[in-house]
């Protein structure tokens, strides 16, 4: 049975790529910020795989959705490329990242896990959004404005908390409804 | 709902279409590698020919690269003007004079106005940004009636100049590279250019194989599932949910009414999926069959022979 559960894996971690590119794709139709980072529900899907399937198919499931989410950005005209390093922690490192929220391997059944590994998760992106804005891109800053409070306040924290706020509370719809246990039968 | 368009792809049939996706990327990082050991302007000019030449080899419409820039175009003239203005090094070039008057100020604010009113027409944007910056200058140096006050000069320095043309052709150089090969390369190639290359990293316990598969799942469900998104939305909105409207409260509800059965669907789907895969005798990690396989021919081999002969080449110049 061991072969069944990998292909499950390897399923699941696919089909909610999928729904979190889509998400991305529809929440930044809306986006209220010009420049990059929406408010959207995209690292929800995420942390699910972290939660349902550990830290290693979350970290998986994280690259395969930076690099997906940056074909989509360069296909909608939206790609801001600079150098590969730049590519790789403005596009790849923050999702990868949120792969660690499955550190909380009890997230399914406790709350207060789920809650703390969504904060982890989202905290480990926002920081390494607010490193690439502090390396890459500190002299877009406003003129009189320090490039640190420029990156990880003004920048980065409005969208990065709104989208954080956003996954909690659905996600928390999801888990009180016990959706998030679907299909989850354990390795035998 | 927009589709959503997933890489930048365009049908053709040029010589960058029929190279090996491996050679491509491989030989773009070399590329890009060689261009930072570049020093000066000389030999940014000959690398950005280069490039020009390669277009052309590749029959590949210029245009349709210079409408990929148009994102990092705002980037571009940033960057330029950041250079010229900041850096003081080298001989002094222009020294005008500047200074504020309640006619200056009451003419930049006036064309401002007029620059984002023209905008509104979605034409000639770049020659009217650029009309707005020049007659900014203008403004500020002569259009003085009354008391001025705040002057200051402006100054340009040559090694300003020489920096801001260098970054800007460099950036240039390398989003036309990176254009050239979002192009020309299928999503599905490119992926399956990544797997063979990243199958070393199976020493660190990353089976590329596996991950490549799921790449490729992925982008063949996203059209689907937005379709499936768009569904849940005309079902929701039949049932009375305003997706464009309402306070944010009422907003939230109904976003979440189209997630909540998303991932109700999506853990089916899976379940499904994975049935499917296990009734073909789908084992993971085992290597499997495509009907098109790689091939490396001959226009490959000219191709890493080029890139490596531009690698090292920059080498030299560095050392040198």
């Amino acid at each position: 049975m061991n072969k069944r559960y990998q292909i499950q894996i390897i399923a699941e971690i696919s089909i909610l790529v999928a729904i979190a590119v889509v998400f991305d794709a529809i929440a930044g139709l809306f986006s209220p910020f010009k420049y990059g980072g929406s408010i959207s529900p995209a690292m929800l899907p995420i942390f699910i795989i972290a939660y349902r399937r550990g830290v290693k198919n979350g970290l998986i499931a994280g690259l395969a959705f930076g690099i997906i989410q940056s074909l989509v950005a360069a296909g909608m005209g939206n790609f801001w490329f600079l150098s590969i390093p730049q590519y790789l922690l403005d596009y790849i490192v923050p999702f990868v990242l949120l792969g660690f929220a499955g550190l909380f391997n009890q997230a399914l059944t406790k709350r207060s896990h789920f809650i703390l590994g969504m904060s982890i998760g989202s905290l480990l992106r926002y920081l390494s959004h607010g490193f690439a804005g502090i390396v890459f891109w500190k002299d877009y800053a406003p003129e009189g404005m320090n490039y640190w409070f420029y990156s990880f306040i003004a920048y980065n924290l409005p969208y990065m908390a709104a989208s954080f706020a956003f996954c909690l509370l659905v996600g928390l719809i999801l888990f009180e409804r016990d959706i998030l246990k679907t299909n989850l039968n354990v390795q035998s | 709902m927009k589709n959503i368009v997933i890489g930048q792809f365009v049908p053709g049939s040029g010589f960058f279409y029929k190279l090996d996706p491996r050679t491509k990327i491989v030989s773009i990082v070399f590329l890009m590698v060689a261009l930072f050991l570049l020093e000066n302007i000389t030999q940014l000019l000959i690398a950005f020919s280069v490039s020009v030449v390669l277009l052309i080899i590749g029959r590949l419409s210029i245009i349709r690269i210079i409408k990929g820039l148009k994102p990092i175009f705002i980037l571009l003239i940033f960057t330029f003007l950041f250079q010229i203005l900041f850096n003081q090094e080298g001989t002094l070039l222009v020294n005008q004079s500047m200074s504020l008057s309640y006619s200056s100020i009451a003419s930049i604010v006036a064309i401002t106005v007029l620059w984002r009113y023209l905008a509104h027409f979605k034409r000639f944007n770049f020659l009217l940004l650029l009309a707005w910056i020049a007659g900014i200058y203008l403004i500020l140096s002569y259009f003085h009636y009354g008391p001025t006050f705040a002057p200051f000069s402006f100054k340009v320095y040559e090694k300003g100049v020489e920096m801001s043309i260098f970054v800007v052709i460099r950036l240039l150089i390398i989003i036309t590279l990176s254009t050239v090969l979002t192009i020309t390369t299928k999503p599905t190639d490119l992926t399956q250019g990544l797997e063979k290359l990243l199958r070393p990293m199976k020493v660190i316990g990353m089976n590329s194989e596996d991950f490549a598969l799921i790449i490729s799942i992925s982008l063949r469900y996203i059209p689907t599932i937005l379709d499936e998104a768009n569904k849940i939305m005309l079902a929701q909105a039949s049932r009375g949910a305003d997706f464009s409207e309402g306070k944010l409260k009422d907003k939230v509800k109904q976003v979440i009414s189209l997630l909540v059965p998303m991932f109700i669907i999506a853990f089916k789907r899976s379940e499904d999926l994975a049935d499917a895969m296990e009734s073909r005798n789908f084992i993971p990690g085992k290597p499997r069959t495509r009907i098109y396989e790689l091939k490396f021919n001959f226009s490959d081999l000219m191709t890493s022979l080029f890139t490596a002969a531009c690698f090292a080449l920059s080498i030299v110049l560095k050392v040198i």
